[in-house]
């Protein structure tokens, strides 16, 4: 326990570190360097901190409508000013004595240069002018104490211990080596490090953009099936294994799960019939790259499924339009509701829905329109998307996959519009965060042995090269990467934002210690540091049983599970405004919001909303359901 | 746990002798001995001789010992107890005030001496010498690259192995990674199994996890004890009982145990009627808030009102070194049973006793609505107490 609470306190410690550099990082130069961030050197490029995270808080027109269905965005406005700003931005001032980091760290610079962020939220695309303005003004401040603070507590940083935190910034004496100090230091080390020098390279603007797509639906509304099928008639599946499949599955007398094995690949799931995790696969369209994501639709395996979603940008929601299925997977405890809640929530809001199966009701436009507008009502109010399209099709028989009907089926009658892949095709690229901090998620791990690991990441900001130097966190390993494979299967040295990729790390990993949901960062100030307790604020689902102070749950964040405790109910607050109703409720019941002190057993490498929106992104489930959604506020260990 | 002597006056001063014989009686005596007892063993000390020319031998001599208990150390997966104190009667080799640690374990007579027993001192020592020995169940709750093989006592939860392996996910074209990465986990969850539990003592054992992980563990763990020459009996393989949990951690065994299947097969375990009181204390808290409360302000003052039907109080809250703290729980309780409420102890060591824990450790179901007390703001000090108790 002991070891905690110091562990927790050299933490701060470092971050106070941090900020120094942050200071630093205000000099008279910053604003040069605004628009062209990749070209800074490594001593300085703490400068341009300021400005992707000022990025962060533009929503896009997508984010934007996000929050409005969790009331985040009303409230993300008023807390600006008050929350501590994100811990790579400032925690408190160097010269200010150590404070509790939390809502009343008001005072001091850095809060100051991101008061006028908040004012900012509301305007769409601000030229980057006032920003550049708010870098410039704590400068002379900001050199004395450069100047000041430097030299000491850069020496020190590189290993705290027991006497680093009892008095202040001593140079440490006697430190006694154990797995939990070393961790310590590494995590200063790292957080010392220098920045790896931003690079000029950018993406081939030739390339088509890439979308990740993740295909959701209640259990048996064919997914599988239908993404199948579109991957054979699109020829990203030879003839040969398609046809040793019919011939398979039709000798198991399930004849209709030809196409669906192209993704379950698993014996276990072929026997079944049932999608069991995410199959991940790739192909192209005229005018995009699709990721595409096939998750499970099995409420038991819906874990599986958030780690898919929160990969994605866009959905594909199948429902199936036959009678009394289409009924029983959207009504109460079908997962056709908790999906579109899930991928609202995971920040995906370009959704397409195709009603399939309409050749089993003879392509009746009476039924495809009345599963249309139950659907719609429920998405557009309940769950908020504005960005819905709706497609007939058949993904068994193949009818509008990927060529409009032709003039012998029932559809044509009634239907003239584009086909699924049309309208895949559309789909737009969420910006990427290019420029960001790298931070790329580990979502599975292939092979790993005591020198090397080979993981399959997806990219969330930043870039990775062949011969990157990263880290590994919570557990602050570090690792190099000596490969580098996007996941269309290309070799290629550098992969950014919004890419799968496939690496290859070499370093000293322990056995079984490296997860999915671990987050690979670079050195530097805006490294990731990994904590366990955090304030969230989140919307609580429609559940019978109210959350507690203690109520223990899982909590799901990127691709990350974690047991979690609720240790402190903050407040209950409103949802159209924000206002905190309640200081300290006894429970938060359905449907209401609040702000929440969450804490994981172990250190999980997640990020406040602000720093990192992917990072920032929870849900919490319990006994099998989704009690809450909601997004991290800041680190409060 | 047997008892040998016993001198105890009601709400005084008294002394037991006890002899334990199990890994539970050593929670009951976790839970009996607080600081300031006077406990007197049989131990081992490390007596240095210094000899007339300076030279010195050390020899471990066994003698018996009396100490005052300054420091309370309990070891749930060895079931050993250490009590640091201080000596109280001076023996040829060990002086008065002398420190030393006494290690308690099964089948190892101790006095122990206090200067008040209260009345839940008295019902712990009735509950650790009733001779019904209830039988364990083993349970299994896992999911894809997570297992937990616990032991579930009438009074503890006991986590026997941890299996935490990374299982490769599906990936195209590269199906046997996943496969063979499920075997090396089932593998490893059999072999913690069929190490962890005795089939003598368990009369049940739960599988549970989402999807079909528990009927494939189960398959594969038949398979495994075969090959391991340890085939199970028919009668043995009765004692299965899949369940569902919707993950593998420690706290969906919550989940199972309330699962209807399986209560109807535990219902005499203690686990499982806690289970069901904070189960009912949850659907109160969500149909009518205003007859469940938690937090040791809002309770104490709906007893006042004796309005308290159930109340649900942690025993770590008798553990408190803080002697108030202590006593005034055991006010509470007190005055809650004259009151005519049924007093549920929950055991910390079970999930859901650790649940309650954190839920302040004390929490009611009230005869009738108190809205008034919800207008009321939870004190400060429940806001503590889960961190300044947490035995792991």
């Amino acid at each position: 326990m002991n070891y905690e609470d110091e562990f927790s306190q050299d933490e701060d410690d470092d971050q106070d570190f941090l900020l120094d550099d942050e200071n630093y990082a205000m000099s008279p130069s910053a604003s040069q360097f605004m628009y062209r961030r990749q070209r800074l050197s490594s001593t300085n490029s703490g400068v341009v901190q300021n400005v992707p995270k000022l990025m962060d808080f533009i929503p896009d027109d997508i984010d934007k409508k996000h929050d409005e269905m969790f009331q985040f965005e009303d409230d993300v406005k008023l807390s600006y000013q008050d929350i501590p700003p994100p811990p790579g931005l400032s925690l408190k001032p160097g010269n200010l004595p150590p404070s509790g980091f939390g809502p009343s760290t008001s005072q001091g610079k850095p809060p100051a240069t991101v008061k006028p962020i908040g004012f900012s939220i509301t305007r769409i695309g601000e030229p980057m002018t006032q920003p550049m303005e708010e870098v410039e003004k704590p400068k002379p401040f900001a050199v004395e104490k450069l100047k000041a603070s430097e030299p000491g507590k850069r020496s020190s940083s590189k290993s705290p211990s027991r006497q680093a935190k009892a008095d202040g910034w001593e140079p440490p004496k006697g430190l006694t080596p154990n797995a939990s100090s070393h961790r310590l230091s590494q995590l200063a080390a790292i957080s010392s490090a220098p920045a790896t020098p931003k690079r000029q390279r950018r993406r081939d603007a030739a390339t088509k953009e890439l979308v990740n797509l993740v295909v959701v639906g209640h259990v048996d509304a064919g997914k599988s099936t239908l993404m199948g099928h579109i991957l054979c008639k699109l020829n990203f599946v030879d003839q040969k294994t398609i046809h040793k499949y019919k011939q398979e599955s039709s000798r198991q007398g399930k004849a209709s799960f030809a196409f669906a094995w192209v993704l379950d690949e698993t014996d276990e799931e072929r026997n079944r019939g049932i999608t069991m995790d995410i199959a991940r696969t790739f192909f192209e369209t005229k005018h995009r790259r699709i990721v595409l994501l096939d998750a499970p639709g099995h409420r038991d395996f819906i874990p599986n499924m958030i780690t898919g979603a929160s990969q994605a940008d866009a959905a594909l929601l199948v429902v199936n339009a036959n009678i009394g299925e289409f009924e029983s997977g959207f009504d109460k405890g079908g997962q056709t509701r908790e999906h579109a809640m899930l991928l609202r929530s995971l920040g995906v809001s370009q959704l397409i829905v195709a009603v399939n199966q309409l050749d089993k009701v003879e392509w009746s436009q009476d039924r495809y329109k009345d599963v249309e507008s139950q659907i719609k009502v429920f998405l557009e109010r309940t769950a908020g998307f504005t960005n819905i399209k709706f497609v007939p099709c058949s993904g068994l028989s193949g009818e509008n996959l990927i060529e409009r009907p032709n003039e012998s089926c029932d559809l044509r009658k009634w239907y003239n519009g584009p086909c699924l892949i049309e309208l895949i095709d559309e789909l737009q690229a969420p910006k990427r965060v290019v420029d960001g901090p790298l931070r790329a998620i580990i979502n599975d791990i292939f092979k790993s042995t005591s020198t090397s690991l080979s993981v399959s990441v997806k990219v969330e900001s930043g870039e990775i090269q062949v011969n990157d130097k990263l880290y590994i966190m919570p557990n602050a390993d570090q690792a190099l990467v000596k490969a580098v494979t996007n996941d269309d299967g290309g070799a290629s040295d550098c992969v950014y934002a919004g890419d799968q990729a496939l690496l290859t790390l070499f370093g000293a990993f322990e056995p079984d210690t490296i997860h999915p949901g671990h987050v690979l960062t670079s050195g530097g100030k805006d490294a990731l540091m990994p904590g366990r307790r955090f304030m969230a604020r989140i919307v609580v689902f429609d559940i019978p049983i109210p959350i507690m102070k203690g109520t223990k749950a899982e909590l799901f964040c990127h691709s990350l599970c974690e047991p979690v405790t609720f240790v402190k109910l903050v407040s209950e607050i409103s949802k159209n405004n924000g206002k905190v109703l309640k200081e300290r409720p006894r429970c938060l019941a359905r449907n209401k919001s609040g702000m929440v002190v969450i804490e994981t057993e172990r250190d999980v490498a997640i990020e406040p909303y602000t720093v990192c929106k992917p990072l920032g992104r929870i849900t919490i489930r319990l006994n099998g359901q989704t009690i809450a959604a909601g997004i991290i506020e800041s680190r409060t260990d | 746990m047997k008892q040998i002597r016993r001198s105890i006056e009601r709400g005084g001063p008294g002394f037991v002798t006890l002899l334990p014989d199990e890994a539970e009686d050593m929670w009951h005596i976790y839970n009996l001995i607080r600081v300031g007892d006077i406990v007197q063993s049989q131990t081992i000390r490390k007596v240095i001789n210094e000899s007339t020319t300076g030279s010195t031998s050390s020899q471990r001599v066994h003698v018996r010992l009396t100490i005052e208990v300054e420091k309370i150390d309990f070891d749930p997966s060895e079931s050993t107890l250490h009590l640091k104190g201080k000596n109280r009667e001076e023996n040829d080799l060990v002086k008065l005030g002398a420190y030393h640690t006494l290690d308690l374990e099964p089948s190892r007579k101790f006095t122990l001496k206090k200067i008040e027993w209260d009345t839940i001192d008295l019902e712990r020592l009735d509950t650790a010498l009733d001779p019904t020995t209830q039988a364990d169940v083993a349970a299994v709750v896992l999911h894809e690259g997570l297992a937990h093989v616990c032991l579930l006592t009438p009074s503890m939860t006991l986590v026997r192995a941890k299996i935490d392996m990374q299982v490769p996910r599906k990936r195209k074209g590269f199906t046997s990674q996943h496969e063979k990465g499920i075997i090396r986990f089932l593998d490893a969850t059999a072999a913690a199994f069929l190490k962890h539990v005795d089939f003598k003592i368990v009369k049940c054992c739960l599988i549970a996890s989402r999807g079909f992980l528990n009927q494939q563990f189960m398959d594969h763990l038949v398979a495994y004890a075969d090959n391991q020459g340890k085939k199970f009996t028919s009668e043995q393989k009765g004692k299965f009982l899949l369940a569902h949990s919707s993950s593998g951690f420690k706290h969906s065994l919550k989940e199972v145990l309330e699962d209807p299947n399986v209560a109807a097969r535990l219902t005499d375990t203690k686990a499982q009627g806690e289970v069901k009181a904070l189960k009912q204390f949850f659907e109160y808290m969500s149909i009518e808030p205003d007859r469940a409360y938690y937090g040791y302000k809002h309770v104490a003052h709906a007893n006042a009102e004796q309005a308290i039907e159930t109340l649900l109080i942690a025993d770590s809250l008798f553990r408190s070194q803080d002697i108030a703290t202590r006593k005034r729980y055991v006010k509470l309780v007190e005055s809650a049973r004259q009151n005519g409420a049924n007093v549920l102890i929950f055991s910390s060591m079970h999930v859901s006793g650790e649940q309650l824990a954190l839920l302040t450790g004390c929490a009611a179901i009230l005869r009738f609505a108190m809205p008034e007390l919800d207008e009321e703001q939870m004190s400060d000090d429940d806001e503590k107490r889960p961190e300044e108790e947490s035995i792991s």
